[in-house]
């Protein structure tokens, strides 16, 4: 006879994992706060599109005759900072003192897959033997606080997902947070993974920074967006190396690193709608009317989360039976200080609940928080079809803002979607 | 549980961690992400401990928070090994877990969720119904098809009162 209480009694008396000890809570604490100040920080870091087609194509430039030297750059005159190395057809523009490799790191990735080249801040080794051989986990180990490492890989074109490249590459991210790099690295970063074709050949693209990284994010970015890609050779084996260099396009590495304010973070949140986004939008109406793409960010049981590409986190859709019932946008911390989006009223991410009140003085602004949350709803009239909640952080000013159908938007209060 | 010291946390964690990671691992088949997410849920519930500690069920919103990450875990690792190539497979559970996953393997996913909840995290229908975000009715009815669900895959499974 099974008896699941006595089953589960037995399970947990055994559990399968010990737990962490307190200090390693705290530093997920310590880095989950970085990472919001750091995800903050990269929507304003982000090229131009003007940028971007400045670059010229450097397949077919005068250089393809020159030399091969693998591993040595040329002396590049202007600019001083930044030279451009290239394998497998796959050009990028590198800043001084940065290493380059196109060997492979990642032995255990299936034979579809190969690792382009890499570029980093700190010296770049191969796979060392131990665990994690398709992740290149030792070039991971050895990156510093204020490091910087980007692995380029080929893989089929038919296995990506994300659509052909249009938008500069740092603007296609995926999510922070590339979870099987961390967990095979003993190393402290942020990571991103993202997918792209171009040229009818596929790419997936690993970036590392480390917590002290700083503005050298701005390198990152200028160093992924320069990335140029010429058709190439076919999957199998690996091709010869072939490091040819020239000097990059000056519009490239001198674009300033911060770039103009996102205009979708100007975009004022009524109860129905974010600018021309409207509750009761497809997806693929939102999509047409910010002019970008929106991806999905997770999906629930009977709930999934779409974003904006380029906001990362700060502007999301809840979509429901096809259709966006609930808006919510936030504001992050950046090193140009907070960037936040409003309410058409006026009231911001940051102000005090005061604000709120006095903002909609002719609405129904009624309490309904949680026991976790505090939170304020908004509706025009007390049978109003849409509402707005605030939601209130722990120093009582708003953290984020969520409208759409009521009362759907009340409901917005669990961790991630239920 | 009472103030909001680091011991009086920690002790808590220290009780509601065989559990939580088993309850997940038990509904996932997989201890890398229950023990991620475990991790996850108790380091979220670490950083608003002064609100988490005064819930009705601070057990309840852990649970919610560690079956979220797992469920988000999942897709993120599925969409890694696509973007890599890479055709490892999840670890598998040793031990007393590994037997529970094997009998509450053959669960559709919500109906595994509601069991491992009642049965390893020990929590009421009112508190599964907090975490799944349902009703409570919705609970009993889901635990019920679960038990025939599993007398049926094993013909000799025990079903255990509510109590």
């Amino acid at each position: 006879m099974v008896d699941l209480d006595e089953l589960a009694g037995r399970a947990v008396a055994a559990p399968p994992v010990q737990p962490s000890s307190l200090a390693t809570l705290e530093h997920r604490v310590r880095q989950r706060r970085r990472r919001r100040r750091l995800a903050g920080a990269v929507p304003l870091l982000a090229l131009t599109a003007a940028v971007v087609i400045a670059v010229p194509r450097l397949v077919g430039d005068g250089d393809d005759d020159a030399p091969v030297v693998a591993g040595e750059p040329e002396q590049d005159p202007s600019p001083p900072d930044w030279s451009v190395r290239r394998a497998a057809g796959v050009s990028v523009a590198v800043p001084s003192g940065w290493e380059f490799t196109d060997d492979d790191l990642t032995p255990a990735a299936s034979g579809h897959t190969r690792v382009v080249w890499a570029v980093g801040t700190d010296p770049i080794p191969g796979y060392d033997g131990e665990a994690c051989a398709h992740q290149p986990t030792a070039a991971l180990d050895r990156l510093e606080r204020d490091g910087a490492l980007v692995v380029l890989f080929e893989r089929s074109p038919a296995l990506s997902f994300t659509p052909d490249r249009e938008d500069p590459l740092w603007a296609m991210r995926g999510d922070p947070n590339f979870d099987d790099a961390r967990s095979c690295s003993t190393g402290d970063f942020d990571s991103w993974l993202f997918g792209f074709n171009d040229e009818a050949r596929g790419f997936s693209m690993l970036v590392a920074v480390g917590p002290d990284a700083g503005r050298r994010i701005c390198d990152v970015e200028r160093l992924v967006n320069s990335v140029t890609v010429a058709g190439g050779d076919e999957l199998d084996g690996r091709g010869s190396a072939n490091s040819e260099t020239s000097a990059p396009s000056t519009a490239a590495v001198d674009a300033p690193c911060t770039g103009p304010r996102n205009p979708l973070l100007d975009l004022p949140l009524g109860h129905d709608h974010l600018g021309p986004v409207r509750v009761g939008m497809t997806i693929e109406q939102a999509a047409e009317a910010l002019g970008e793409d929106v991806v999905e960010k997770e999906t629930g049981s009977g709930c999934a989360l779409y974003r904006p590409i380029s906001t990362h986190n700060m502007i999301e859709f809840r979509v429901d039976d096809g259709q966006i019932v609930v808006i919510q946008v936030q504001g992050v911390a950046t090193e140009a200080g907070l960037a936040v989006l409003a309410s058409e009223a006026g009231v911001a991410v940051g102000d005090a609940e005061e604000a709120i009140h006095e903002a909609y003085a002719d609405e129904s602004v009624v309490d309904v928080s949680l026991p976790a949350w505090r939170r304020v709803l908004v509706r025009p009239a007390p049978d109003s079809a849409h509402a707005t909640v605030f939601v209130l952080g722990s120093g009582g000013t708003v953290g984020l803002m969520q409208a759409g159908i009521y009362p759907e938007v009340e409901q917005q209060d669990r961790e991630g979607c239920a | 549980m009472d103030g909001a010291s680091p011991v009086a946390f920690e002790e808590w964690y220290r009780s509601l961690h065989p559990r939580l990671v088993t309850a997940i691992a038990a509904a996932t088949g997989d201890p890398d992400v229950a023990a991620e997410a475990a991790d996850e849920a108790c380091s979220r519930a670490l950083e608003r401990w002064d609100r988490v500690r005064l819930m009705g069920s601070p057990e309840a919103w852990t649970y919610t928070v560690g079956l979220n990450v797992a469920r988000r875990r999942f897709r993120r690792r599925r969409r890694e090994h696509e973007l890599l190539r890479f055709e490892g497979e999840p670890g598998a559970i040793a031990g007393p877990a590994g037997e529970l996953w094997a009998v509450v393997a053959v669960l559709p996913k919500r109906q595994r969720e509601a069991v491992v909840l009642r049965h390893v995290g020990q929590l009421t229908e009112a508190e599964v119904a907090e975490v799944m975000g349902v009703a409570r009715g919705t609970v009993s009815s889901t635990l019920r098809a679960a038990y025939q669900a599993l007398r049926t895959a094993t013909d000799d499974l025990e079903e255990v009162s509510d109590g």
